[in-house]
């Protein structure tokens, strides 16, 4: 864009030369035609002039000779020697000049010829005759013959000359006719060129200068403050971009304009304001003057403030800061009499209860306060200073042996921000009542003295809970330790502090490198204290043995938190269990002997028992084998207990191992029914079993089936002859279900809670004399819980018991 | 059809479970070599040779288990086979013994019979026959 108009101020400049030149190229070429056309008439002249001068040296020649003939006078010959002798150079000339035109050309060699035919043919010859012969050459010149031959050659002559004048004429109009020309075309040019010259100048000053004449104007006028002007801006390329600009550049001023006048609107509004501000700061001033000699004058007043503010936390204890607090407002108030009630929350009393006196026995007042009764009670309830003048007072005080009453009392109230912590009571004995003035110190004071006194409560709370604290943890044996969260040790007991000097349980994350080496798994200590360290939540029981010393520990950590739930610390607790776990063992080791050297015997007796009955049956009479028949039944009986016994035991160890097998539940359940067969015949009971198909399960066959025969005993045992029982097998709810029911005696209500205590017997299975351990049921549980099953009850007084035990299918989480 | 009698090494501490174990074999037709502790049941069994061993397991200066190992640490016995009894049986009790090298567990108290089973099926090569408890089973 920004070359359009070079572009086209370049290509009209370019077209006017190209039109000027080509007039003045016609005019140049014009004028030289004219210089032709006159040189051309210039050359004829010439020829002329050449062929006069020929013509009379041809004229000359013949003279010559006819005047040597007939005088014989040589002298006559000496015009026609010369003529002859330069006649063929002027011929040649003159042919030369010619030569442009063929048929003056052809003229001037016909007239060459002559001439040389007269000059070879006639004069010579007849020269040479006048000196042999005069009288026939003088003959000769009568005949005219030379005179004919001269005219002929003159003849050519007047045709060459004729012809060149016209040739001649002719060029001179013609370089007349082409000057005319020239000049008719000079005319013409010149009103062309002012014509193209004024068309241009036009051109440029109705695109270009006139706009840029707008646009100065314009400029002008914004100069002069209008930026409302607009210039066109349909000019071509950049002067209509300059239009635009112009424009764009008028609006954009303009608008700086208007925002510069907001701007300076908003200045004077400011200022305006200053000004106001000014004055009123110059008001405010006074009033501040005035406020200072009011400050001044209560001066006085805050320096009893503050003396009073230093005095009452000078004490610590609340006892003594009570006394002070009393004493200094007494002192302040010109009182004779005082008493201080403060809620201390002590005792559980949220009254005020009497802490302090003045000037009065404790025994002669009150106390406690009751909010709302009493003046004293009033101010507490209602928050705000009271004051009365007393006629009569029961209250009486000794000044100088002799009882007198108090006249005037202020009782004010002793708040910390919206709570009421207490009243002080202020009497004075002399006739003058308490003052506004005073009133309103008493009451600002009280409430400083209130914050004194329940910081004291809250301090003296606090040690007592420290100390209820510390006397508690130090009350156990266990260690109790509380660390921060980077396990410096915040807290220990005492019993934290022994184990740590006897024994070097670890106080601080220093020590456990080296307390771990003195253990018999330092791996696992370093392990569980890492894991610690990982998680700040961790929480659980650790147990490790010193092998050093032999001992054994439990420890019990977890994350202790404020009542905002964030982690403060950890508490740890450490506990000596060398002698339980010493017990333990010694009682794994006591079972395994008792059971041991119980079965030893037992092996004697039944062993004989079984010789004499089987093998010398024969020899027993009926009531021998009767009475054998008690004694081994008994022994079968002492060697089952001694097996439950060391089975439990074992559970208890934690080493009930199971021999896990697939087993289908219906199988089995089907031979201990089997199994039980003869019993029930012999107890006259009813023995059936209804089953389901389920998946096989994986489980100890030999736990399981005791666990059932344990149970169908039982149903067995506690069903009268003529009832029935019952074993089911069933899968629900993702479990296997085994019910053993019967239409027994029942089980009280008050006997199944513990029915699965071990030794425990029902009061039905007491009072008819039914035998049994109390171990069946408590084997049965700790089977199916080793399963990872459970054992329910429920039972009918009267109408029958069912055992319910639930089995976890295989795929199913096992605890075994 | 007489053929020589086979002879069996009892080795127990208590006496009367001792005498109850020979009788018992001894009705059942067998000669019965006897031990009442476990270092003079390893020289009979190292010196005589007999056909089966019958130990308890636990016996003065030496246990049954020791027994058994030296047993089968001994070129002259090392196949001889032997019965355990033992009155603290549990699995675990079973596990050792079979790992010191006895062929079968017996619990005490046991039945004289099954007892006179388990020998006999011993001795004719077959340990798992001749008894239908399997080892390590307690009584009822």
């Amino acid at each position: 864009v920004s070359s359009g108009l070079t572009r086209r101020a370049l290509i009209g400049s370019a077209v006017l030369a190209v039109l000027i030149g080509t007039m003045i190229g016609v005019l140049l070429a014009s004028i030289s035609a004219q210089q032709a056309a006159a040189e051309r008439a210039r050359r004829s002249q010439e020829v002329i002039a050449a062929a006069n001068d020929l013509e009379k040296l041809v004229v000359d020649m013949e003279t010559g000779v006819r005047g040597f003939v007939i005088t014989g006078a040589e002298s006559f010959l000496q015009p026609y020697r010369s003529a002859a002798r330069d006649f063929p150079l002027q011929a040649d000339r003159l042919e030369q000049m010619v030569s442009a035109d063929a048929d003056q050309e052809a003229r001037a060699r016909t007239i060459a010829r002559r001439v040389e035919s007269y000059l070879d043919d006639y004069a010579a010859p007849l020269v040479l005759r006048v000196r042999s012969d005069p009288a026939a050459a003088r003959g000769v010149v009568s005949t005219n013959e030379g005179r004919r031959r001269i005219n002929a050659i003159r003849s050519g002559f007047d045709r060459l000359t004729d012809a060149e004048t016209a040739q001649a004429r002719a060029r001179a109009d013609d370089a007349s006719s082409a000057a005319t020309r020239s000049k008719i075309l000079g005319w013409s040019f010149l009103a062309a060129t002012i014509l193209l010259i004024a068309l241009f100048a036009l051109y440029l000053i109705r695109r270009i200068a006139a706009p840029l004449t707008h646009v100065a104007g314009a400029a002008e006028a914004v100069a002069a403050g209008d930026l409302m002007v607009r210039v066109p801006t349909d000019g071509p390329g950049e002067v209509g971009e300059l239009g635009r600009t112009f424009n764009a550049m008028t609006a954009s001023l303009a608008e700086a304009r208007d925002e510069l006048e907001g701007q300076n609107a908003e200045l004077e509004h400011q200022q305006a304001e200053v000004e106001q501000q000014n004055v009123e700061m110059e008001h405010q001033q006074v009033e501040l003057e005035r406020a200072l000699e009011e400050l001044a004058s209560q001066k006085d007043q805050v320096d009893a403030y503050a003396r009073f503010g230093d005095r009452i936390v000078a004490d610590l204890t609340f006892e003594e800061r009570a006394a002070t607090v009393l004493g200094e407002l007494a002192d302040l108030a010109d009182a004779e009499v005082g008493a201080l009630y403060v809620v201390t929350g002590e005792g559980g009393y949220e009254d005020p209860a009497l802490v302090s006196v003045r000037g009065v026995e404790p025994e002669a007042i009150p106390s406690r306060v009751i909010p709302g009764r009493g003046l004293d009670g009033r101010a507490f309830a209602e928050g705000r200073v009271i004051v009365t003048d007393r006629d009569r007072s029961d209250l009486r005080i000794v000044a100088f042996g002799v009882p007198v009453a108090p006249r005037h009392e202020l009782h004010a109230p002793l708040t910390v921000g919206p709570r009421v912590v207490g009243v002080i009571t202020l009497a004075r004995v002399g006739d003058r009542p308490f003052s506004g003035m005073e009133r309103e110190l008493i009451g600002h004071l009280a409430g400083q003295a209130a914050v004194a006194l329940v910081n004291a409560i809250a301090l003296r709370l606090a040690r007592r809970q420290a100390g209820i604290t510390a006397a508690m943890i130090d009350s156990t044996p266990d260690g109790v330790r509380l660390t921060s969260p980077d396990g410096r040790t915040l807290i220990a007991n005492r019993a934290m502090q022994r184990l740590a000097d006897e024994v070097g349980v670890p106080m601080g994350a220093e020590d456990v490198a080296a307390f771990a080496e003195r253990l018999e798994d330092p791996a696992a200590y370093r392990a569980e204290a890492d894991a610690i360290i990982a998680d700040p939540e961790r929480e659980g029981i650790f147990e490790y043995t010193v092998a050093d010393l032999r001992r054994t520990f439990q420890r019990y950590t977890a994350p202790v938190r404020d009542a905002d739930g964030e982690q403060i610390g950890r508490v740890w607790l450490v506990r000596d269990v060398s002698a339980e776990r010493d017990a333990e063992r010694m009682k794994d080791e006591f079972v395994a002997l008792v059971s041991h050297e119980l079965r030893t015997p037992l092996t004697s007796i039944m062993g004989y028992l079984d010789l004499v009955l089987s093998e010398e049956g024969a020899t027993l009479t009926e009531e021998q084998r009767r009475f054998l028949g008690v004694v081994s039944r008994n022994s079968q009986r002492l060697l089952r207990l001694v097996g439950d016994l060391l089975f439990l035991a074992r559970v208890d160890a934690g080493r009930l191992s199971l021999e896990a097998e697939e087993v289908d539940l219906g199988a089995l359940a089907a031979d201990c029914v089997e199994a039980a067969r003869p019993m029930a015949e012999e107890r006259e009971v009813e023995l059936t079993m209804t089953r389901e198909a389920v998946p096989p399960l994986n489980v100890d066959r030999a736990r399981l089936a005791q666990l059932l025969d344990n149970l169908v005993s039982n149903a067995l045992k506690f069903t009268p002859a003529g009832g029935s029982a019952n074993v089911d097998v069933r899968g629900q709810n993702g479990r296997a279900l085994i019910s053993v029911s019967d239409t027994g005696m029942g089980i009280a209500e008050a006997d199944i809670e513990r029915l699965f205590d071990r030794f425990y017997r029902t009061s039905n299975a007491a009072r008819r004399a039914i035998p049994g351990t109390g171990l069946g049921l408590a084997i049965a549980r700790a089977i199916a819980e080793a399963h990872g099953g459970d054992i329910t009850v429920r039972s009918v007084e009267g109408e029958g018991t069912t055992f319910e035990v639930a089995l976890p299918f295989p795929r199913r989480q096992r605890t075994s | 059809v007489s053929e020589p009698a086979r002879r069996v090494l009892v080795a127990e501490d208590d006496q009367d479970v001792r005498d109850l174990v020979v009788v018992t074999l001894t009705r059942a037709g067998l000669q019965v070599l006897v031990a009442a502790d476990g270092v003079e049941a390893l020289g009979i069994a190292l010196e005589q040779a007999p056909d089966l061993a019958v130990l308890d397991v636990s016996m003065p200066r030496m246990d049954g288990l020791e027994v058994t190992r030296r047993i089968r640490g001994d070129e002259r016995a090392r196949g001889m086979p032997v019965l355990f009894l033992t009155a603290s049986v549990s699995e675990e009790d079973a596990r050792r013994g079979i790992a010191a090298g006895a062929t079968v567990v017996m619990a005490k108290p046991f039945v004289p019979a099954e007892l006179v089973g388990r020998v006999r099926a011993l001795l004719a090569g077959n340990p798992e026959g001749g008894g239908d408890d399997a080892p390590g089973a307690a009584g009822p």
